[in-house]
């Protein structure tokens, strides 16, 4: 290394850096710590819950093994029947009206023979 | 001393990864003047400085994981990158907030004895022309004359070659010598005499 070089090099180390303020480090834990409390909050409420959610969801869909295009005809014909049991006797037509929907069976059958 | 103070910062930040917020106080306590130091070096303002390390440890804070145990990667190699990197994002967005406190600390300096003040301009020349240069021979220079890391480390720290960091570091010494010559603050080398025969 030459002369000029070590000028240089002694010039560039007088470079001060002024002492940072003592509290500085203090600071930052206490803003860590503000940080904390609101992601900690966070957590406990929502994140938590939508993490055991997803748990659940995965757990249930790796204990029933039935392919997807059967378990969507299962639901639906479940839903069917259930709509079916809950549904019978409502209807449109008033209850006199409803002599007309009966059909007299045995005439009919008479009548065709 | 507690029995995380003797604990080395990468289990400290294992430790951090799962919320302890008393590991997180232990390395900053322990790191914060050698960080404060590299950022004041990158901005020249103190405020600027110490906000931009505040940053640099809350990000760490808020995202622990971003430092991964399993590269065995070196805390410190790591933090580098990362307060590299926020004073240069603070350089691009916030350097017109501290511009005035920057003038007055300048100011103060020179109120001082003619000795002293031929110092402090020969500091403020020297501080201006490294802030002149571009940020990553700045960057380079920080880490390699000022932080003593080998060329390898303050390479992958700024994530170039080794090659392109000497180059940087050359490119620097040359912009700045040039700019202290033109300053006056340094005499122009003397040529070398050179003998034929």
């Amino acid at each position: 290394m030459g002369k000029d070089d070590q000028n240089f090099d002694a010039l560039m180390r007088q470079r001060e850096v002024p002492a940072m303020r003592s509290d500085l480090p203090q600071r930052i834990i206490d803003a860590a710590r503000l940080q904390a409390r609101d992601v900690g909050s966070k957590n406990s409420i929502f994140t938590r819950a939508k993490q055991e959610l997803t748990r659940w969801l995965a757990s249930v869909s790796q204990g029933v093994m039935v392919p997807h295009p059967a378990l969507v005809m299962g639901v639906v014909l479940v839903l069917g029947v259930m709509v079916g049991v809950f549904m019978h006797d409502v209807s449109d037509v008033p209850e006199e009206d409803m002599i007309f929907l009966y059909v007299e069976n045995s005439f009919l059958f008479e009548d065709w023979l | 001393m507690s029995a995380l103070e003797k604990d080395t910062d990468e289990s400290l930040m294992v430790r951090i990864q799962k919320a302890d917020h008393r590991a997180f106080s232990v390395l900053v306590q322990r790191h914060t003047e050698r960080f404060y130091a590299l950022a004041f070096r990158t901005c020249s303002d103190q405020m600027m400085a110490e906000d931009i390390v505040q940053e640099a440890f809350l990000k760490l804070w808020k995202k622990p994981d971003s430092w991964n145990a399993d590269k065995g990667a070196k805390f410190t190699t790591w933090f580098y990158r990362v307060v590299v990197n926020t004073a240069h994002d603070f350089g691009r967005k916030k350097r017109k907030e501290y511009t005035s406190e920057k003038l007055e600390s300048f100011a103060d300096e020179s109120l001082k004895a003619d000795e002293a003040l031929h110092e402090a301009e020969q500091q403020e020349k020297l501080e201006e022309a490294v802030q002149a240069l571009p940020e990553r021979q700045k960057a380079a220079l920080n880490l390699c004359f000022y932080e003593g890391l080998s060329n390898k480390e303050a390479a992958d720290i700024m994530g170039v070659g080794v090659k392109a960091l000497e180059s940087l570091l050359m490119r620097a010494k040359t912009a700045l010598k040039d700019e202290l010559i033109r300053g006056g603050i340094i005499e122009t080398p003397m040529k070398k005499e050179t003998r034929y025969g």
